[in-house]
């Protein structure tokens, strides 16, 4: 059925009013037939499509495929398929998952191939596309019991966390703080010091309980897209920051015009905010940090760029520091724990998106985040 | 004016003793009452065993009830509260170092008046403390004492 699919001319398939036997056949069929021009604009949507997406055709014709049915897997689709119809064979089958109108993930089988006109030339692209039944398999099951008692057990671990680690900490910390309110002046140096140790070091472990506990909360969490508007989400973060950024002298350079993205605002937060807040505490000494945000729309996928002036990561580093408790500065000379990029990597797993990063050591990093586009989204508001 | 009463459940007696020097410096003094455990909180509200003298142990404006407590936890105490003619109407507030949706959400299911997650500092501490009394004491009218 693929074969004869493929062999449609792009007049015919464009013509579906026109009452022929073949387009009538392509309405009627149960496959998703969808035919773009060779810039992905969407030229002809049919029944099944209407069906299998959620979107009507008059919604869609005329819009790019990317941004109507996004592609989360695999995640560079637009790539993969104009190497292989341009430069191979000129189509391509496999499995795909992409993403319904109310932002739910089908896995489909698709076939995609070139349309030519009777001269031969390349007119446009069509995709026939099925959602696949996946029927767990004996040892699918067995993986997933073993991952839902997983869960459970790190569901009661961080919840353990939460109540029981909590409480003997804030004894240690409450009662230290009582000693240095009511006695301070009654202590030797050496005891003074001792006690701001206590006191100190309790604080790092409430960040670190906190953070451990964001971490773990994500993984349970169920990921909620709405519209977020950027310049807004950045206000709220930089206010967050404030302190911050007012002790360290922090310059954040926004862009005038901000999109706003169809995402998780909660995950996005936590993203942007990671990153920022390292680049204000990673600064060079005697050097105030300076951070740029750019925000790129392209076709199918928005990239946010975080440029500092700071203390830059050597090379050998650049993987690992996405690794939990990966710190590659000690304690005492810069605030952190080792939680905030894993965190972000985590964040943008559930995203479906993914992070770079460009960095020479003493000069400053660049993270770049790479988020797909999903539908209805990528409208520039100005600031 | 009597003072207005607040009954302090927790089992971490380090807990109960910070919140006791959190409230010594506010300005207004309250007759906080302490149980803890949640049978002990049980037998308080219903002025049974040690705590049957409603004189010297009154029925409370607030409560402050923490959550995990061993034997009777906080949600057993909150949940016989609001199913209990004489108590429901009491302003329970959870006061809990749990952060979790799950809790947050089961607690204002069962009738949770308000939620408040205890801090790690002393200073945020007293200011917590002095939230509670400004609200809940001092400006939100509370239900007409039963009899």
């Amino acid at each position: 059925m693929m074969k004869t699919a493929v062999n449609v001319q792009p007049e015919m398939i464009n013509s579906m009013e026109a009452p022929s036997h073949q387009a009538d056949l392509l309405q009627h069929i149960a496959d998703a037939v969808i035919t773009t021009d060779l810039d992905f604009n969407i030229n002809s949507w049919n029944k099944a499509a209407e069906t299998i997406y959620g979107w009507p055709a008059l919604d869609v014709i005329g819009k790019r495929v990317g941004e109507v049915i996004p592609t989360v897997f695999p995640y560079n689709y637009q790539e993969t398929i104009i190497n292989h119809l341009f430069n191979n064979q000129g189509s391509w089958q496999g499995q795909i998952i992409q993403k319904q109108w109310n932002g739910r993930e089908i896995h489909i089988s698709t076939s995609v191939s070139l349309l030519k006109d009777s001269n031969g030339h390349s007119v446009g692209i069509i995709a026939i596309n099925r959602p696949i039944e996946r029927k767990p398999t004996a040892e699918i099951r067995t993986l997933t019991r073993e991952l839902d008692r997983l869960n459970k057990e790190i569901e009661a671990l961080s919840y353990s966390i939460s109540h029981d680690l909590r409480a003997p900490l804030r004894a240690i910390s409450g009662f230290a703080e009582i000693i240095v309110r009511r006695h301070w002046s009654d202590l030797n140096e050496e005891t003074q010091h001792f006690l701001s140790n206590i006191v100190e070091a309790s604080h790092h472990m409430d960040h670190l309980i906190n953070d451990l506990l964001t971490y773990a909360r994500l993984g349970r969490r169920v990921t909620q897209y709405r519209p977020v508007d950027l310049a807004d989400l950045l206000g709220h973060i930089i206010l967050t920051l404030s302190e911050q950024i007012e002790k360290t002298g922090a310059e954040i350079e926004l862009p005038d015009t901000l999109p706003t993205l169809q995402t998780d605002p909660f995950l996005l937060t936590q993203i942007l905010t990671n990153l920022i807040e390292n680049a204000i505490i990673y600064h060079q000494p005697n050097l105030k940090p300076h951070i740029t945000l750019t925000c790129q729309l392209e076709v199918d996928q928005v990239v946010v760029g975080i440029a500092d002036n700071g203390l830059g990561i050597p090379p050998e580093y650049h993987d690992k520091i996405f690794n939990i408790f990966q710190r590659l500065h000690h304690q005492d000379d810069y605030d952190g724990n080792g939680i905030g990029l894993c965190l972000v990597k985590k964040a943008l797993d559930l995203l479906s998106g993914h992070i770079s990063l460009e960095s020479i050591e003493g000069n400053g990093s660049i993270f770049w985040i790479i988020l797909p586009l999903v539908n209805g989204q990528g409208s520039h508001s100005n600031r | 004016m009597k003072p207005a009463v607040i009954l302090l459940v927790d089992d971490n007696r380090m807990d109960i003793e910070l919140v006791l020097l959190a409230m010594a410096g506010l300005e207004v003094t309250y007759n906080v009452q302490t149980a803890h455990s949640g049978y002990e909180a049980l037998d308080y509200l219903f002025g049974r065993s040690k705590f049957a003298n409603r004189n010297q142990f009154p029925l409370p404006d607030i409560i402050l009830l923490d959550l995990k407590m061993p034997g009777l936890d906080g949600y057993e105490v909150l949940h016989r509260i609001k199913t209990t003619p004489g108590l429901k109407r009491l302003p329970v507030i959870i006061f809990t170092s749990s952060q979790e949706d799950r809790d947050r959400a089961n607690c204002y299911d069962s009738g949770a008046n308000s939620y408040v997650v205890k801090p790690l500092l002393l200073e945020e501490l007293q200011t917590i403390m002095k939230q509670i009394e400004t609200y809940w004491l001092d400006l939100n009218v509370g239900p007409p004492k039963m009899s």
